[in-house]
């Protein structure tokens, strides 16, 4: 029966259901196969998003927009061409920069790739880069969000393991910094090999000036981190006063929020974070059924057999988990496999912190590893290409991101160093 | 049908600009009691997960109408006008039957409501539940919206 459900739920995904949708159709057919009844289905929707952690991801969502719709975009953007501008490539790693900065604000690859994408790609196609490379650049880059914190995937990661968000969020700190650097060489290094024009050197007070604008961006990112390392806030109340931050930087420091443009941006985010909680209650569900039919013991046993060597059990999750992330979302994959591979993982003695990072980077790369990777798609139409020029353009920096993630995967002192020093 | 429309929008849109601005009330409520009241009331986490709940619940139909939910597209683009319509026809198909089972299991799932309380506030669960019937109601609404819309194209 099982075997039924996840072939149906393939097929509504390329029949183009939406993911949410294709989660609650395949488990009502189980469902009425199994003969439960269909009481089941609000149910167990309900106590999916029943969860006071998730009450954080709308939280983060609206600050984000709100410090976006503050014009914080721009001046982050501004900031970082002040300071990195006048090297070789110096737009591209600013655009690496931004995405870093942006990092901390919004929580999702997507959203990054669009905001700092539509300020980035076309100021760099009119300063002579390549539009494939624009892209690949912007699409690439922002698969630093969800490592940096505070991270989407990372609450979600949390919530459905019971493991301690803020040790995430400082687990995803030095491999988002890495990954985010290596991003930075790479673009340095083919710049370079393509001579790409310099920008005029800026001033010490435009440097100065840009630092000033965007520290308050940089400021939410220490509230959120340090408010949870210590102890001062749980996730929740983190993403509420970063709301309140948010909302008054936009409203008082920036001025370029409006009493009467708040009702829009509020909409804008609760309907993006009612999208994301529809998946989440339906894969509760989804996942409710896997265990039932013992899927996660299955799984289980089926790679423990094969080996129970730790690096080749890594080996085959990471392989896995990056083709499941190349076709489908970061949430839904999430979800649905993380408790599973978890168990997994935990047999063969790997700390579920340290996992946590290794999945979420999986999948986050799975973003823009080329058929179908969203940032690639998303970058492609800001910048009017094709999704081969940007896909072969993206290469050299998913060769990074893979180097990151092997080494992320066999040294986990990468990601257990900061939460080790800090939370106890 | 239209003023019905513009009537349950403007519904939805203000459910969920009050639950928000609710929910961030009761929250900061929460840090503010947790710090300078003597004792931290122990239902303002109950209280925020229901109003929560409830804010996903009115804006999920409004996330569903503006194609807020994330769906893949492998091939899509590649089909023929005729093709695509009978594949987006199916899909909206198929999603009006899923909300509609959704919708009247909702009912049942509130009704259960009734007899549980919660164990902060000790009110009925049902109100809680009726989270459920409402995102119900709103995504059978558009999706039967959506239906109508592509078979008169």
């Amino acid at each position: 029966m099982i075997t039924a459900v996840l072939i149906s739920f393939i097929a509504f995904l390329v029949l183009r259901f939406p993911i949410a949708f294709a989660l609650g159709f395949s488990c009502l057919l189980y469902v009425f196969m199994a003969g439960l009844p269909l009481v089941v289905v609000p149910l167990k929707m309900y106590s999916g998003i029943d969860s006071f952690v998730l009450l954080s991801i709308p939280g983060f969502i609206l600050a984000g927009n709100l410090m976006n719709h503050g014009g914080l975009t721009e001046k982050i953007v501004l900031f970082c061409n002040h300071l990195m501008g006048h090297i070789r490539g110096g737009m591209a790693m600013a655009n690496v920069g931004a995405c870093m900065l942006f990092a901390g604000i919004t929580g999702t690859a997507v959203s990054e790739t669009a905001s700092i994408g539509s300020v980035m790609i076309p100021a760099m196609k009119k300063e002579g880069y390549d539009s494939g490379f624009a892209c690949a650049v912007t699409a690439s880059a922002s698969t630093v969000g969800p490592i940096i914190p505070p991270s989407v995937p990372m609450i979600i990661a949390g919530t459905i393991s019971g493991l301690s968000v803020g040790k995430l969020f400082l687990a995803g700190a030095l491999p988002g910094t890495m990954l985010g650097i290596g991003m930075a060489g790479m673009a340095y290094f083919i710049s370079v090999k393509k001579k790409y024009r310099t920008l005029p050197r800026s001033s010490f007070s435009q440097i100065m000036h840009g630092f000033k604008d965007t520290f308050c961006a940089v400021l939410m990112t220490f509230i959120i981190l340090f408010g949870i390392i210590g102890g001062i806030f749980t996730p929740t109340e983190a993403s509420i006063i970063a709301v309140i931050y948010a909302l008054f930087v936009g409203l008082f420091i920036y001025k370029k929020i409006t009493l009467k443009r708040l009702p829009v941006v509020i909409l804008d985010s609760m309907k993006t974070s009612a999208s994301l909680m529809l998946l989440v209650g339906f894969a509760n569900l989804f996942g409710w059924i896997l265990i039932a039919e013992q899927l996660p013991q299955r799984l289980s046993m089926e790679i423990l057999d094969f080996s129970t060597n730790k690096y080749v059990v890594l080996l085959i999750i990471n392989i896995l988990l990056i083709f499941v992330g190349t076709f489908m979302e970061t949430l839904a994959a999430l979800l649905i496999l993380f408790p599973i591979l978890l168990k997994v993982a935990m047999a063969v003695g790997v700390e579920p912190i340290h996992f946590a990072i290794i999945a979420v980077l999986n999948l986050v790369i799975g973003l823009t590893t080329p058929p179908v990777g969203v940032c690639l798609f998303v970058a492609s139409s800001i910048g009017k290409t094709s999704i081969m020029q940007v896909s072969k353009s993206g290469l050299p920096f998913l060769g990074v991101s893979l180097l990151v993630l092997t080494l992320v995967t066999l040294f986990p002192q990468i990601s257990l160093f900061l939460p080790n020093l800090f939370i106890k | 049908m239209k003023k019905f429309d513009v009537l349950l929008i403007r519904f939805l849109k203000y459910g969920t600009l009050f639950s928000t601005i609710l929910l961030i009330g009761i929250v900061c409520f929460q840090i503010y009691a947790r710090f300078l009241l003597d004792k931290a009331p122990s239902w303002t986490e109950e209280l925020s997960r229901m109003v929560f709940i409830y804010t996903v619940s009115f804006a999920a139909g409004l996330a569903f109408r503006q194609g807020y939910f994330i769906q893949l597209d492998l091939w899509h683009s590649h089909l023929s006008a005729r093709y695509s319509w009978v594949l987006d026809t199916l899909s909206t198909l198929i999603t009006f039957v899923l909300f509609v089972l959704f919708l009247i299991y909702s009912i049942r799932f509130l009704m259960m409501g009734m007899a549980e309380r919660s164990p902060g506030l000790a009110i009925p669960m049902f109100w809680s539940f009726g989270a459920m019937v409402l995102l119900g109601f709103s995504m059978t609404y558009f999706a039967f919206r959506n239906v109508l819309a592509h078979l008169r194209h």
